[in-house]
């Protein structure tokens, strides 16, 4: 009966699978994107999953390296068609990002501007309360680098945000 | 002493041990810019904790909750499959005890190729269908499953199976098995190492006569004959 267990469990988890997302993503619709994904991975792969160890762990891992994946992927599109860009309507491409900026509000865009592991780390620890330990494991890095990417992460915010 | 920017922010955070973390307070206390610095960290925590809120607030999408039920529907129709499985399997036929809950097709033994062709061996090919001969149809023929432990070869079981037809379920030191009666003979239905074989890398000592057991379980159309049944048919030349 473990599977249903799975499913009551990841159910249950949404909501935070969602902040996960929003966090690493940090943009609204990439986010709910990137959740969608996950979840349907998730879901592919739940008769691997090992009842009674942490799940909540086991999916943030999913959802991290699918969205490396994408944002690699991104690089790669970024420069094949640097080239072409250059042509495209400004108008366009601004006003996406611009609508993005304002959805994201103060402390989103602040967010969104620190390199993807400082966030990562602001958002385990301090949004989502983990130990550093537990986040040094979600994330598998040396606790030491999970503990200094934490200060960078915070005194880029605190920069950021006291500036506004 | 000396407090860091990594012991504030751990402290912040709750990783310190009690010790610790009242020496901390102590400085925090005597040092305003300690307290500025701690202030501003529990602010930016607030601060972010606020953003993510106001997140939560927002409708998880039904499609997400959707598909996980739809999983869970799927792993329900597969355990139910499996628990009805397991337990027409446990209930068997009437008459036959708890069944042995095992998969139904059992591995053809190993054949020694001197059992079967020889003048005096129990087994004999007849196009293509294996028949018990010698002291193995002898004793298909007349023993009965009461016949005492020891014996060379021992009855398991007799039964019906669908087409009316008897079957035996036995075991013994070169093979065992389950023989059928035809009109030319015993068919040989299912055949396993006997207890002498060596191939006991993949059985293990024992299971042989709860698979025949098994297998005799599924054939059967009727709970196996009782000693005076078994002395009819063997009477009846078992047909």
């Amino acid at each position: 009966m473990s599977q249903t267990r799975f499913c009551d469990e990841l159910t249950a988890l949404l909501p935070k699978l969602r902040r996960f997302a929003r966090g690493l993503a940090h943009d609204a619709a990439d986010g709910e994107d990137l959740c969608q994904a996950t979840i349907e991975r998730a879901l592919k792969s739940r008769h691997q999953w090992q009842d009674g160890t942490r799940l909540d762990a086991w999916v943030y891992r999913i959802m991290r390296n699918l969205w490396i994946d994408e944002t690699r992927a991104r690089t790669r599109r970024a420069q094949t068609f640097a080239v072409e860009e250059e042509g495209l309507a400004v108008g366009d491409a601004g006003g996406r990002a611009v609508e993005a900026l304002i959805e994201l509000g103060h402390v989103g865009r602040a967010l969104a501007e620190l390199p993807d592991e400082q966030r990562e780390a602001v958002i385990l620890v301090l949004v989502e309360g983990y130990a550093y330990k537990e986040a040094a494991e979600m994330i598998g890095c040396p606790m030491g680098t999970l503990t200094s990417r934490l200060v960078r992460g915070r005194e880029a915010l605190m920069r950021k945000l006291g500036e506004a | 002493m000396e407090v860091t920017r990594e012991m504030l922010m751990a402290y912040a955070d709750g990783e310190l041990d009690e010790v610790t973390s009242r020496r901390i307070e102590q400085a925090i206390s005597d040092d305003p810019d300690l307290a500025r610095q701690l202030d501003a960290d529990l602010a930016l925590k607030a601060n972010l904790r606020g953003h993510f809120a106001a997140i939560d607030d927002e409708p998880v999408p039904e499609a997400w909750a959707a598909m996980i039920a739809g999983a869970r529907d799927e792993d329900t129709r597969v355990v139910e499959l499996n628990d009805a499985r397991q337990a027409r399997a446990r209930r068997g036929v009437p008459g036959w005890g708890a069944g042995v809950a095992i998969a139904a097709s059992l591995v053809l033994g190993v054949l020694l190729g001197t059992q079967v062709n020889t003048g005096d061996g129990p087994l004999i090919e007849k196009d293509g269908t294996i028949l018990a001969s010698a002291y193995l149809e002898k004793a298909l023929d007349t023993q009965l499953a009461a016949k005492p432990e020891g014996a060379r070869l021992r009855m398991l079981a007799s039964f019906r199976r669908d087409d009316g037809g008897f079957c035996r379920a036995f075991t013994g030191e070169a093979l065992s098995g389950i023989a059928c009666r035809a009109e030319d003979g015993w068919h040989l239905e299912r055949l396993l190492p006997g207890s002498r074989s060596q191939s006991t890398q993949y059985r293990q000592a024992g299971s042989t006569e709860a698979e025949l057991m098994a297998a005799a379980q599924e054939m059967a159309s009727e709970p196996p004959l009782d000693t005076e049944q078994e002395k009819a048919a063997r009477a009846r030349g078992w047909r």
